[in-house]
């Protein structure tokens, strides 16, 4: 951003650390350790676990002897890669980070984007899975009481794919055409392939799955296909009754057809909504076979709030309110 | 209770979809002849602009708008990051790779200069195709592309055939073919999830209606 005075861009950071500070307390509050994440990535080995970050947008520099490094484009790839091999059996950990991650962007060149987020590793999976959800919520509430907590459980969508015998780019395409909820598309395409017909409606249907989850529940029971597509059901619908004691049911939305842009996550994933923002504030979830890569498959999930987005829509409010 | 704002893409798919919105019941604060872009309904809550067709993922992809209706090429030539959620039967045309007649599309040791409005597009389609491609962005006129040399063939909407005709091209494949769409802001999806539901039910209500007439 630019400032035209720099008492604005003062104010600015003032801001954004009273933000910072409000969050980290809720954090340390709950438990959780600060870390630093290193800022600098080995290149061929980020390229080697992360195929679906584009090599364009990598950030690279290049060391003293030749090597080529990158600036961290992934915080929870840079502190997983770190831990998991020297993992010891019956490790708990509770991290959190304040840190930015470095993008090339068409246009703007390098550009910096500040997050804080927590991962939660080694703990029982249903206890950290509230634990998360429940932090999230507090967050977000600390904010706007309007707030929306999109849920889902990523084993759905991708226990109904399982049923499929279909090539991988064609599973991708669906999954895309699920992501951007166009559904005319979506049965048109799977029409085409050769699939069962309970699949073929299980998809067509698969954007009826929103709501609360009693009506999304009443609606999946004729498409469940497997253990897992049921184990997500039945995760979400153990999350949805802590939300349902903690009195923040108005504020959640169920969507079986969500689908997020990263694609290691296996079980919960949500992302949190502030009315003044059209951007995603919070987004987060279980990734434990992400962890798999480095060595060790040790129950993992986090989230990650965009921090510039937080900061910006909270200093245009106060700006009004001052001209008000 | 919050606005729902739709952006509509100007010309001849805003007029069809005056048209639609009227049809429903929503549209009557709108009057295509006057040269205002901007339209409030006090009383349903709803509003509307006329934007230019390539600025209407803009707007919804910034929130500006929830809901937007524009052309299926402006979303693919665009790479927004929006919900796709209706398709509205209008606006149909297809794209289509023209060519002076008899000429070839895919030579293996050899790039093909394409000329197109819609480059993104293009480029996706000749890659899954495996063949090179050289790029040439045009704004407008792109038949005149082959004609003068500046190109081998052209991508681009191909409604009834009769401009490529008139200068001489033809179709040399069809590619796909598209129609207008209802696109959604993801975050106004969610926190006007009832209403933008409910309107995209009367929509579909309001198409079963006209093909049953039919």
């Amino acid at each position: 951003m630019q400032y035209l005075k720099i008492e604005d861009e003062i104010g600015y950071f003032k801001k954004r650390y009273e933000i910072r500070k409000r969050i980290e307390d809720m954090f340390l509050s709950e438990g959780y350790v600060q870390i630093e994440p290193s800022i600098f990535e080995d290149y061929d080995m980020f390229e080697h676990v992360d195929k679906r970050l584009k090599k364009e947008s990598l950030v690279k520099v290049i060391g003293g002897s030749s090597e080529v490094l990158i600036l961290r484009p992934d915080i929870t790839t840079n502190i997983i890669k770190n831990l998991i091999p020297r993992w010891q059996e019956g490790l708990k950990l509770k991290l959190f980070y304040n840190s930015s991650v470095y993008r090339n962007q068409e246009g703007v060149n390098i550009r910096e984007i500040r997050q804080m987020g927590i991962e939660n590793l080694g703990e029982d999976s249903l206890k950290a899975d509230k634990e998360i959800i429940l932090l999230a919520l507090k967050i977000l509430d600390s904010f706007d009481s309007r707030f929306i907590l999109e849920m889902s459980n990523s084993k759905y969508i991708n226990g109904l794919l399982k049923e499929m015998d279909v090539e991988e780019n064609e599973k991708r395409h669906i999954k895309d055409l699920i992501y951007r909820k166009n559904r005319q598309e979506l049965i048109s395409y799977i029409g085409a392939l050769n699939i069962s017909k309970s699949i073929t409606d299980a998809l067509a249907n698969i954007m009826d799955l929103q709501g609360s989850i009693e009506s999304v529940k009443a609606k999946s029971r004729h498409y469940y296909m497997n253990d897992e597509m049921m184990e997500a059901l039945d995760e979400t619908k153990t999350i949805c009754k802590l939300i349902e004691e903690k009195g923040y049911k108005n504020n959640v939305q169920v969507d079986m057809s969500m689908v997020t842009e990263l694609d290691y996550y296996d079980g919960l994933i949500f992302k949190g909504y502030l009315p003044q923002s059209y951007k995603s504030i919070i987004s987060g979830g279980r990734y434990d076979s992400f962890t798999r890569i480095f060595g060790k498959e040790v129950s993992a999930i986090g989230f990650s709030i965009d921090m510039d987005e937080l900061t910006d829509i909270n200093y245009e409010e106060e700006q009004r309110s001052w001209i008000i | 209770m919050d606005y729902i704002n739709i952006a509509i893409a100007k010309g001849r798919l805003g007029d069809e979809a005056c048209k639609l919105l009227k049809a429903i019941g929503i549209g009557d604060s709108i009057v295509p002849e006057s040269r205002k872009l901007i339209f409030k309904d006090d009383e349903k809550k709803m509003s509307f602009v006329y934007v230019k067709p390539w600025d209407v993922v803009t707007y919804v992809q910034n929130g500006v708008a929830d809901l937007g209706i524009a052309g299926k090429d402006v979303i693919l030539e665009s790479d927004s990051d929006v919900y796709e959620i209706l398709d509205l039967g209008f606006g149909k045309c297809k794209f289509a790779v023209a060519g002076i007649k008899g000429k070839e599309i895919y030579k293996k040791d050899e790039v093909l200069r394409v000329a197109t409005k819609y480059p993104r597009i293009a480029k996706k389609y000749f890659e899954e195709r495996g063949q090179k491609i050289k790029l040439i962005k045009l704004n407008g006129s792109v038949e005149l592309a082959p004609l003068v040399g500046l190109s081998d063939v052209i991508v681009d909407l191909v409604e009834t055939g009769n401009t490529l005709k008139a200068n001489g091209l033809e179709i040399l494949e069809d590619m796909f073919g598209i129609t207008a769409k209802i696109i959604c802001n993801r975050v106004s999806y969610r926190f006007k999830y009832d209403r933008i539901n409910k309107l995209i039910e009367s929509i579909k209500e309001w198409e079963e209606r006209c093909s049953e007439d039919n």
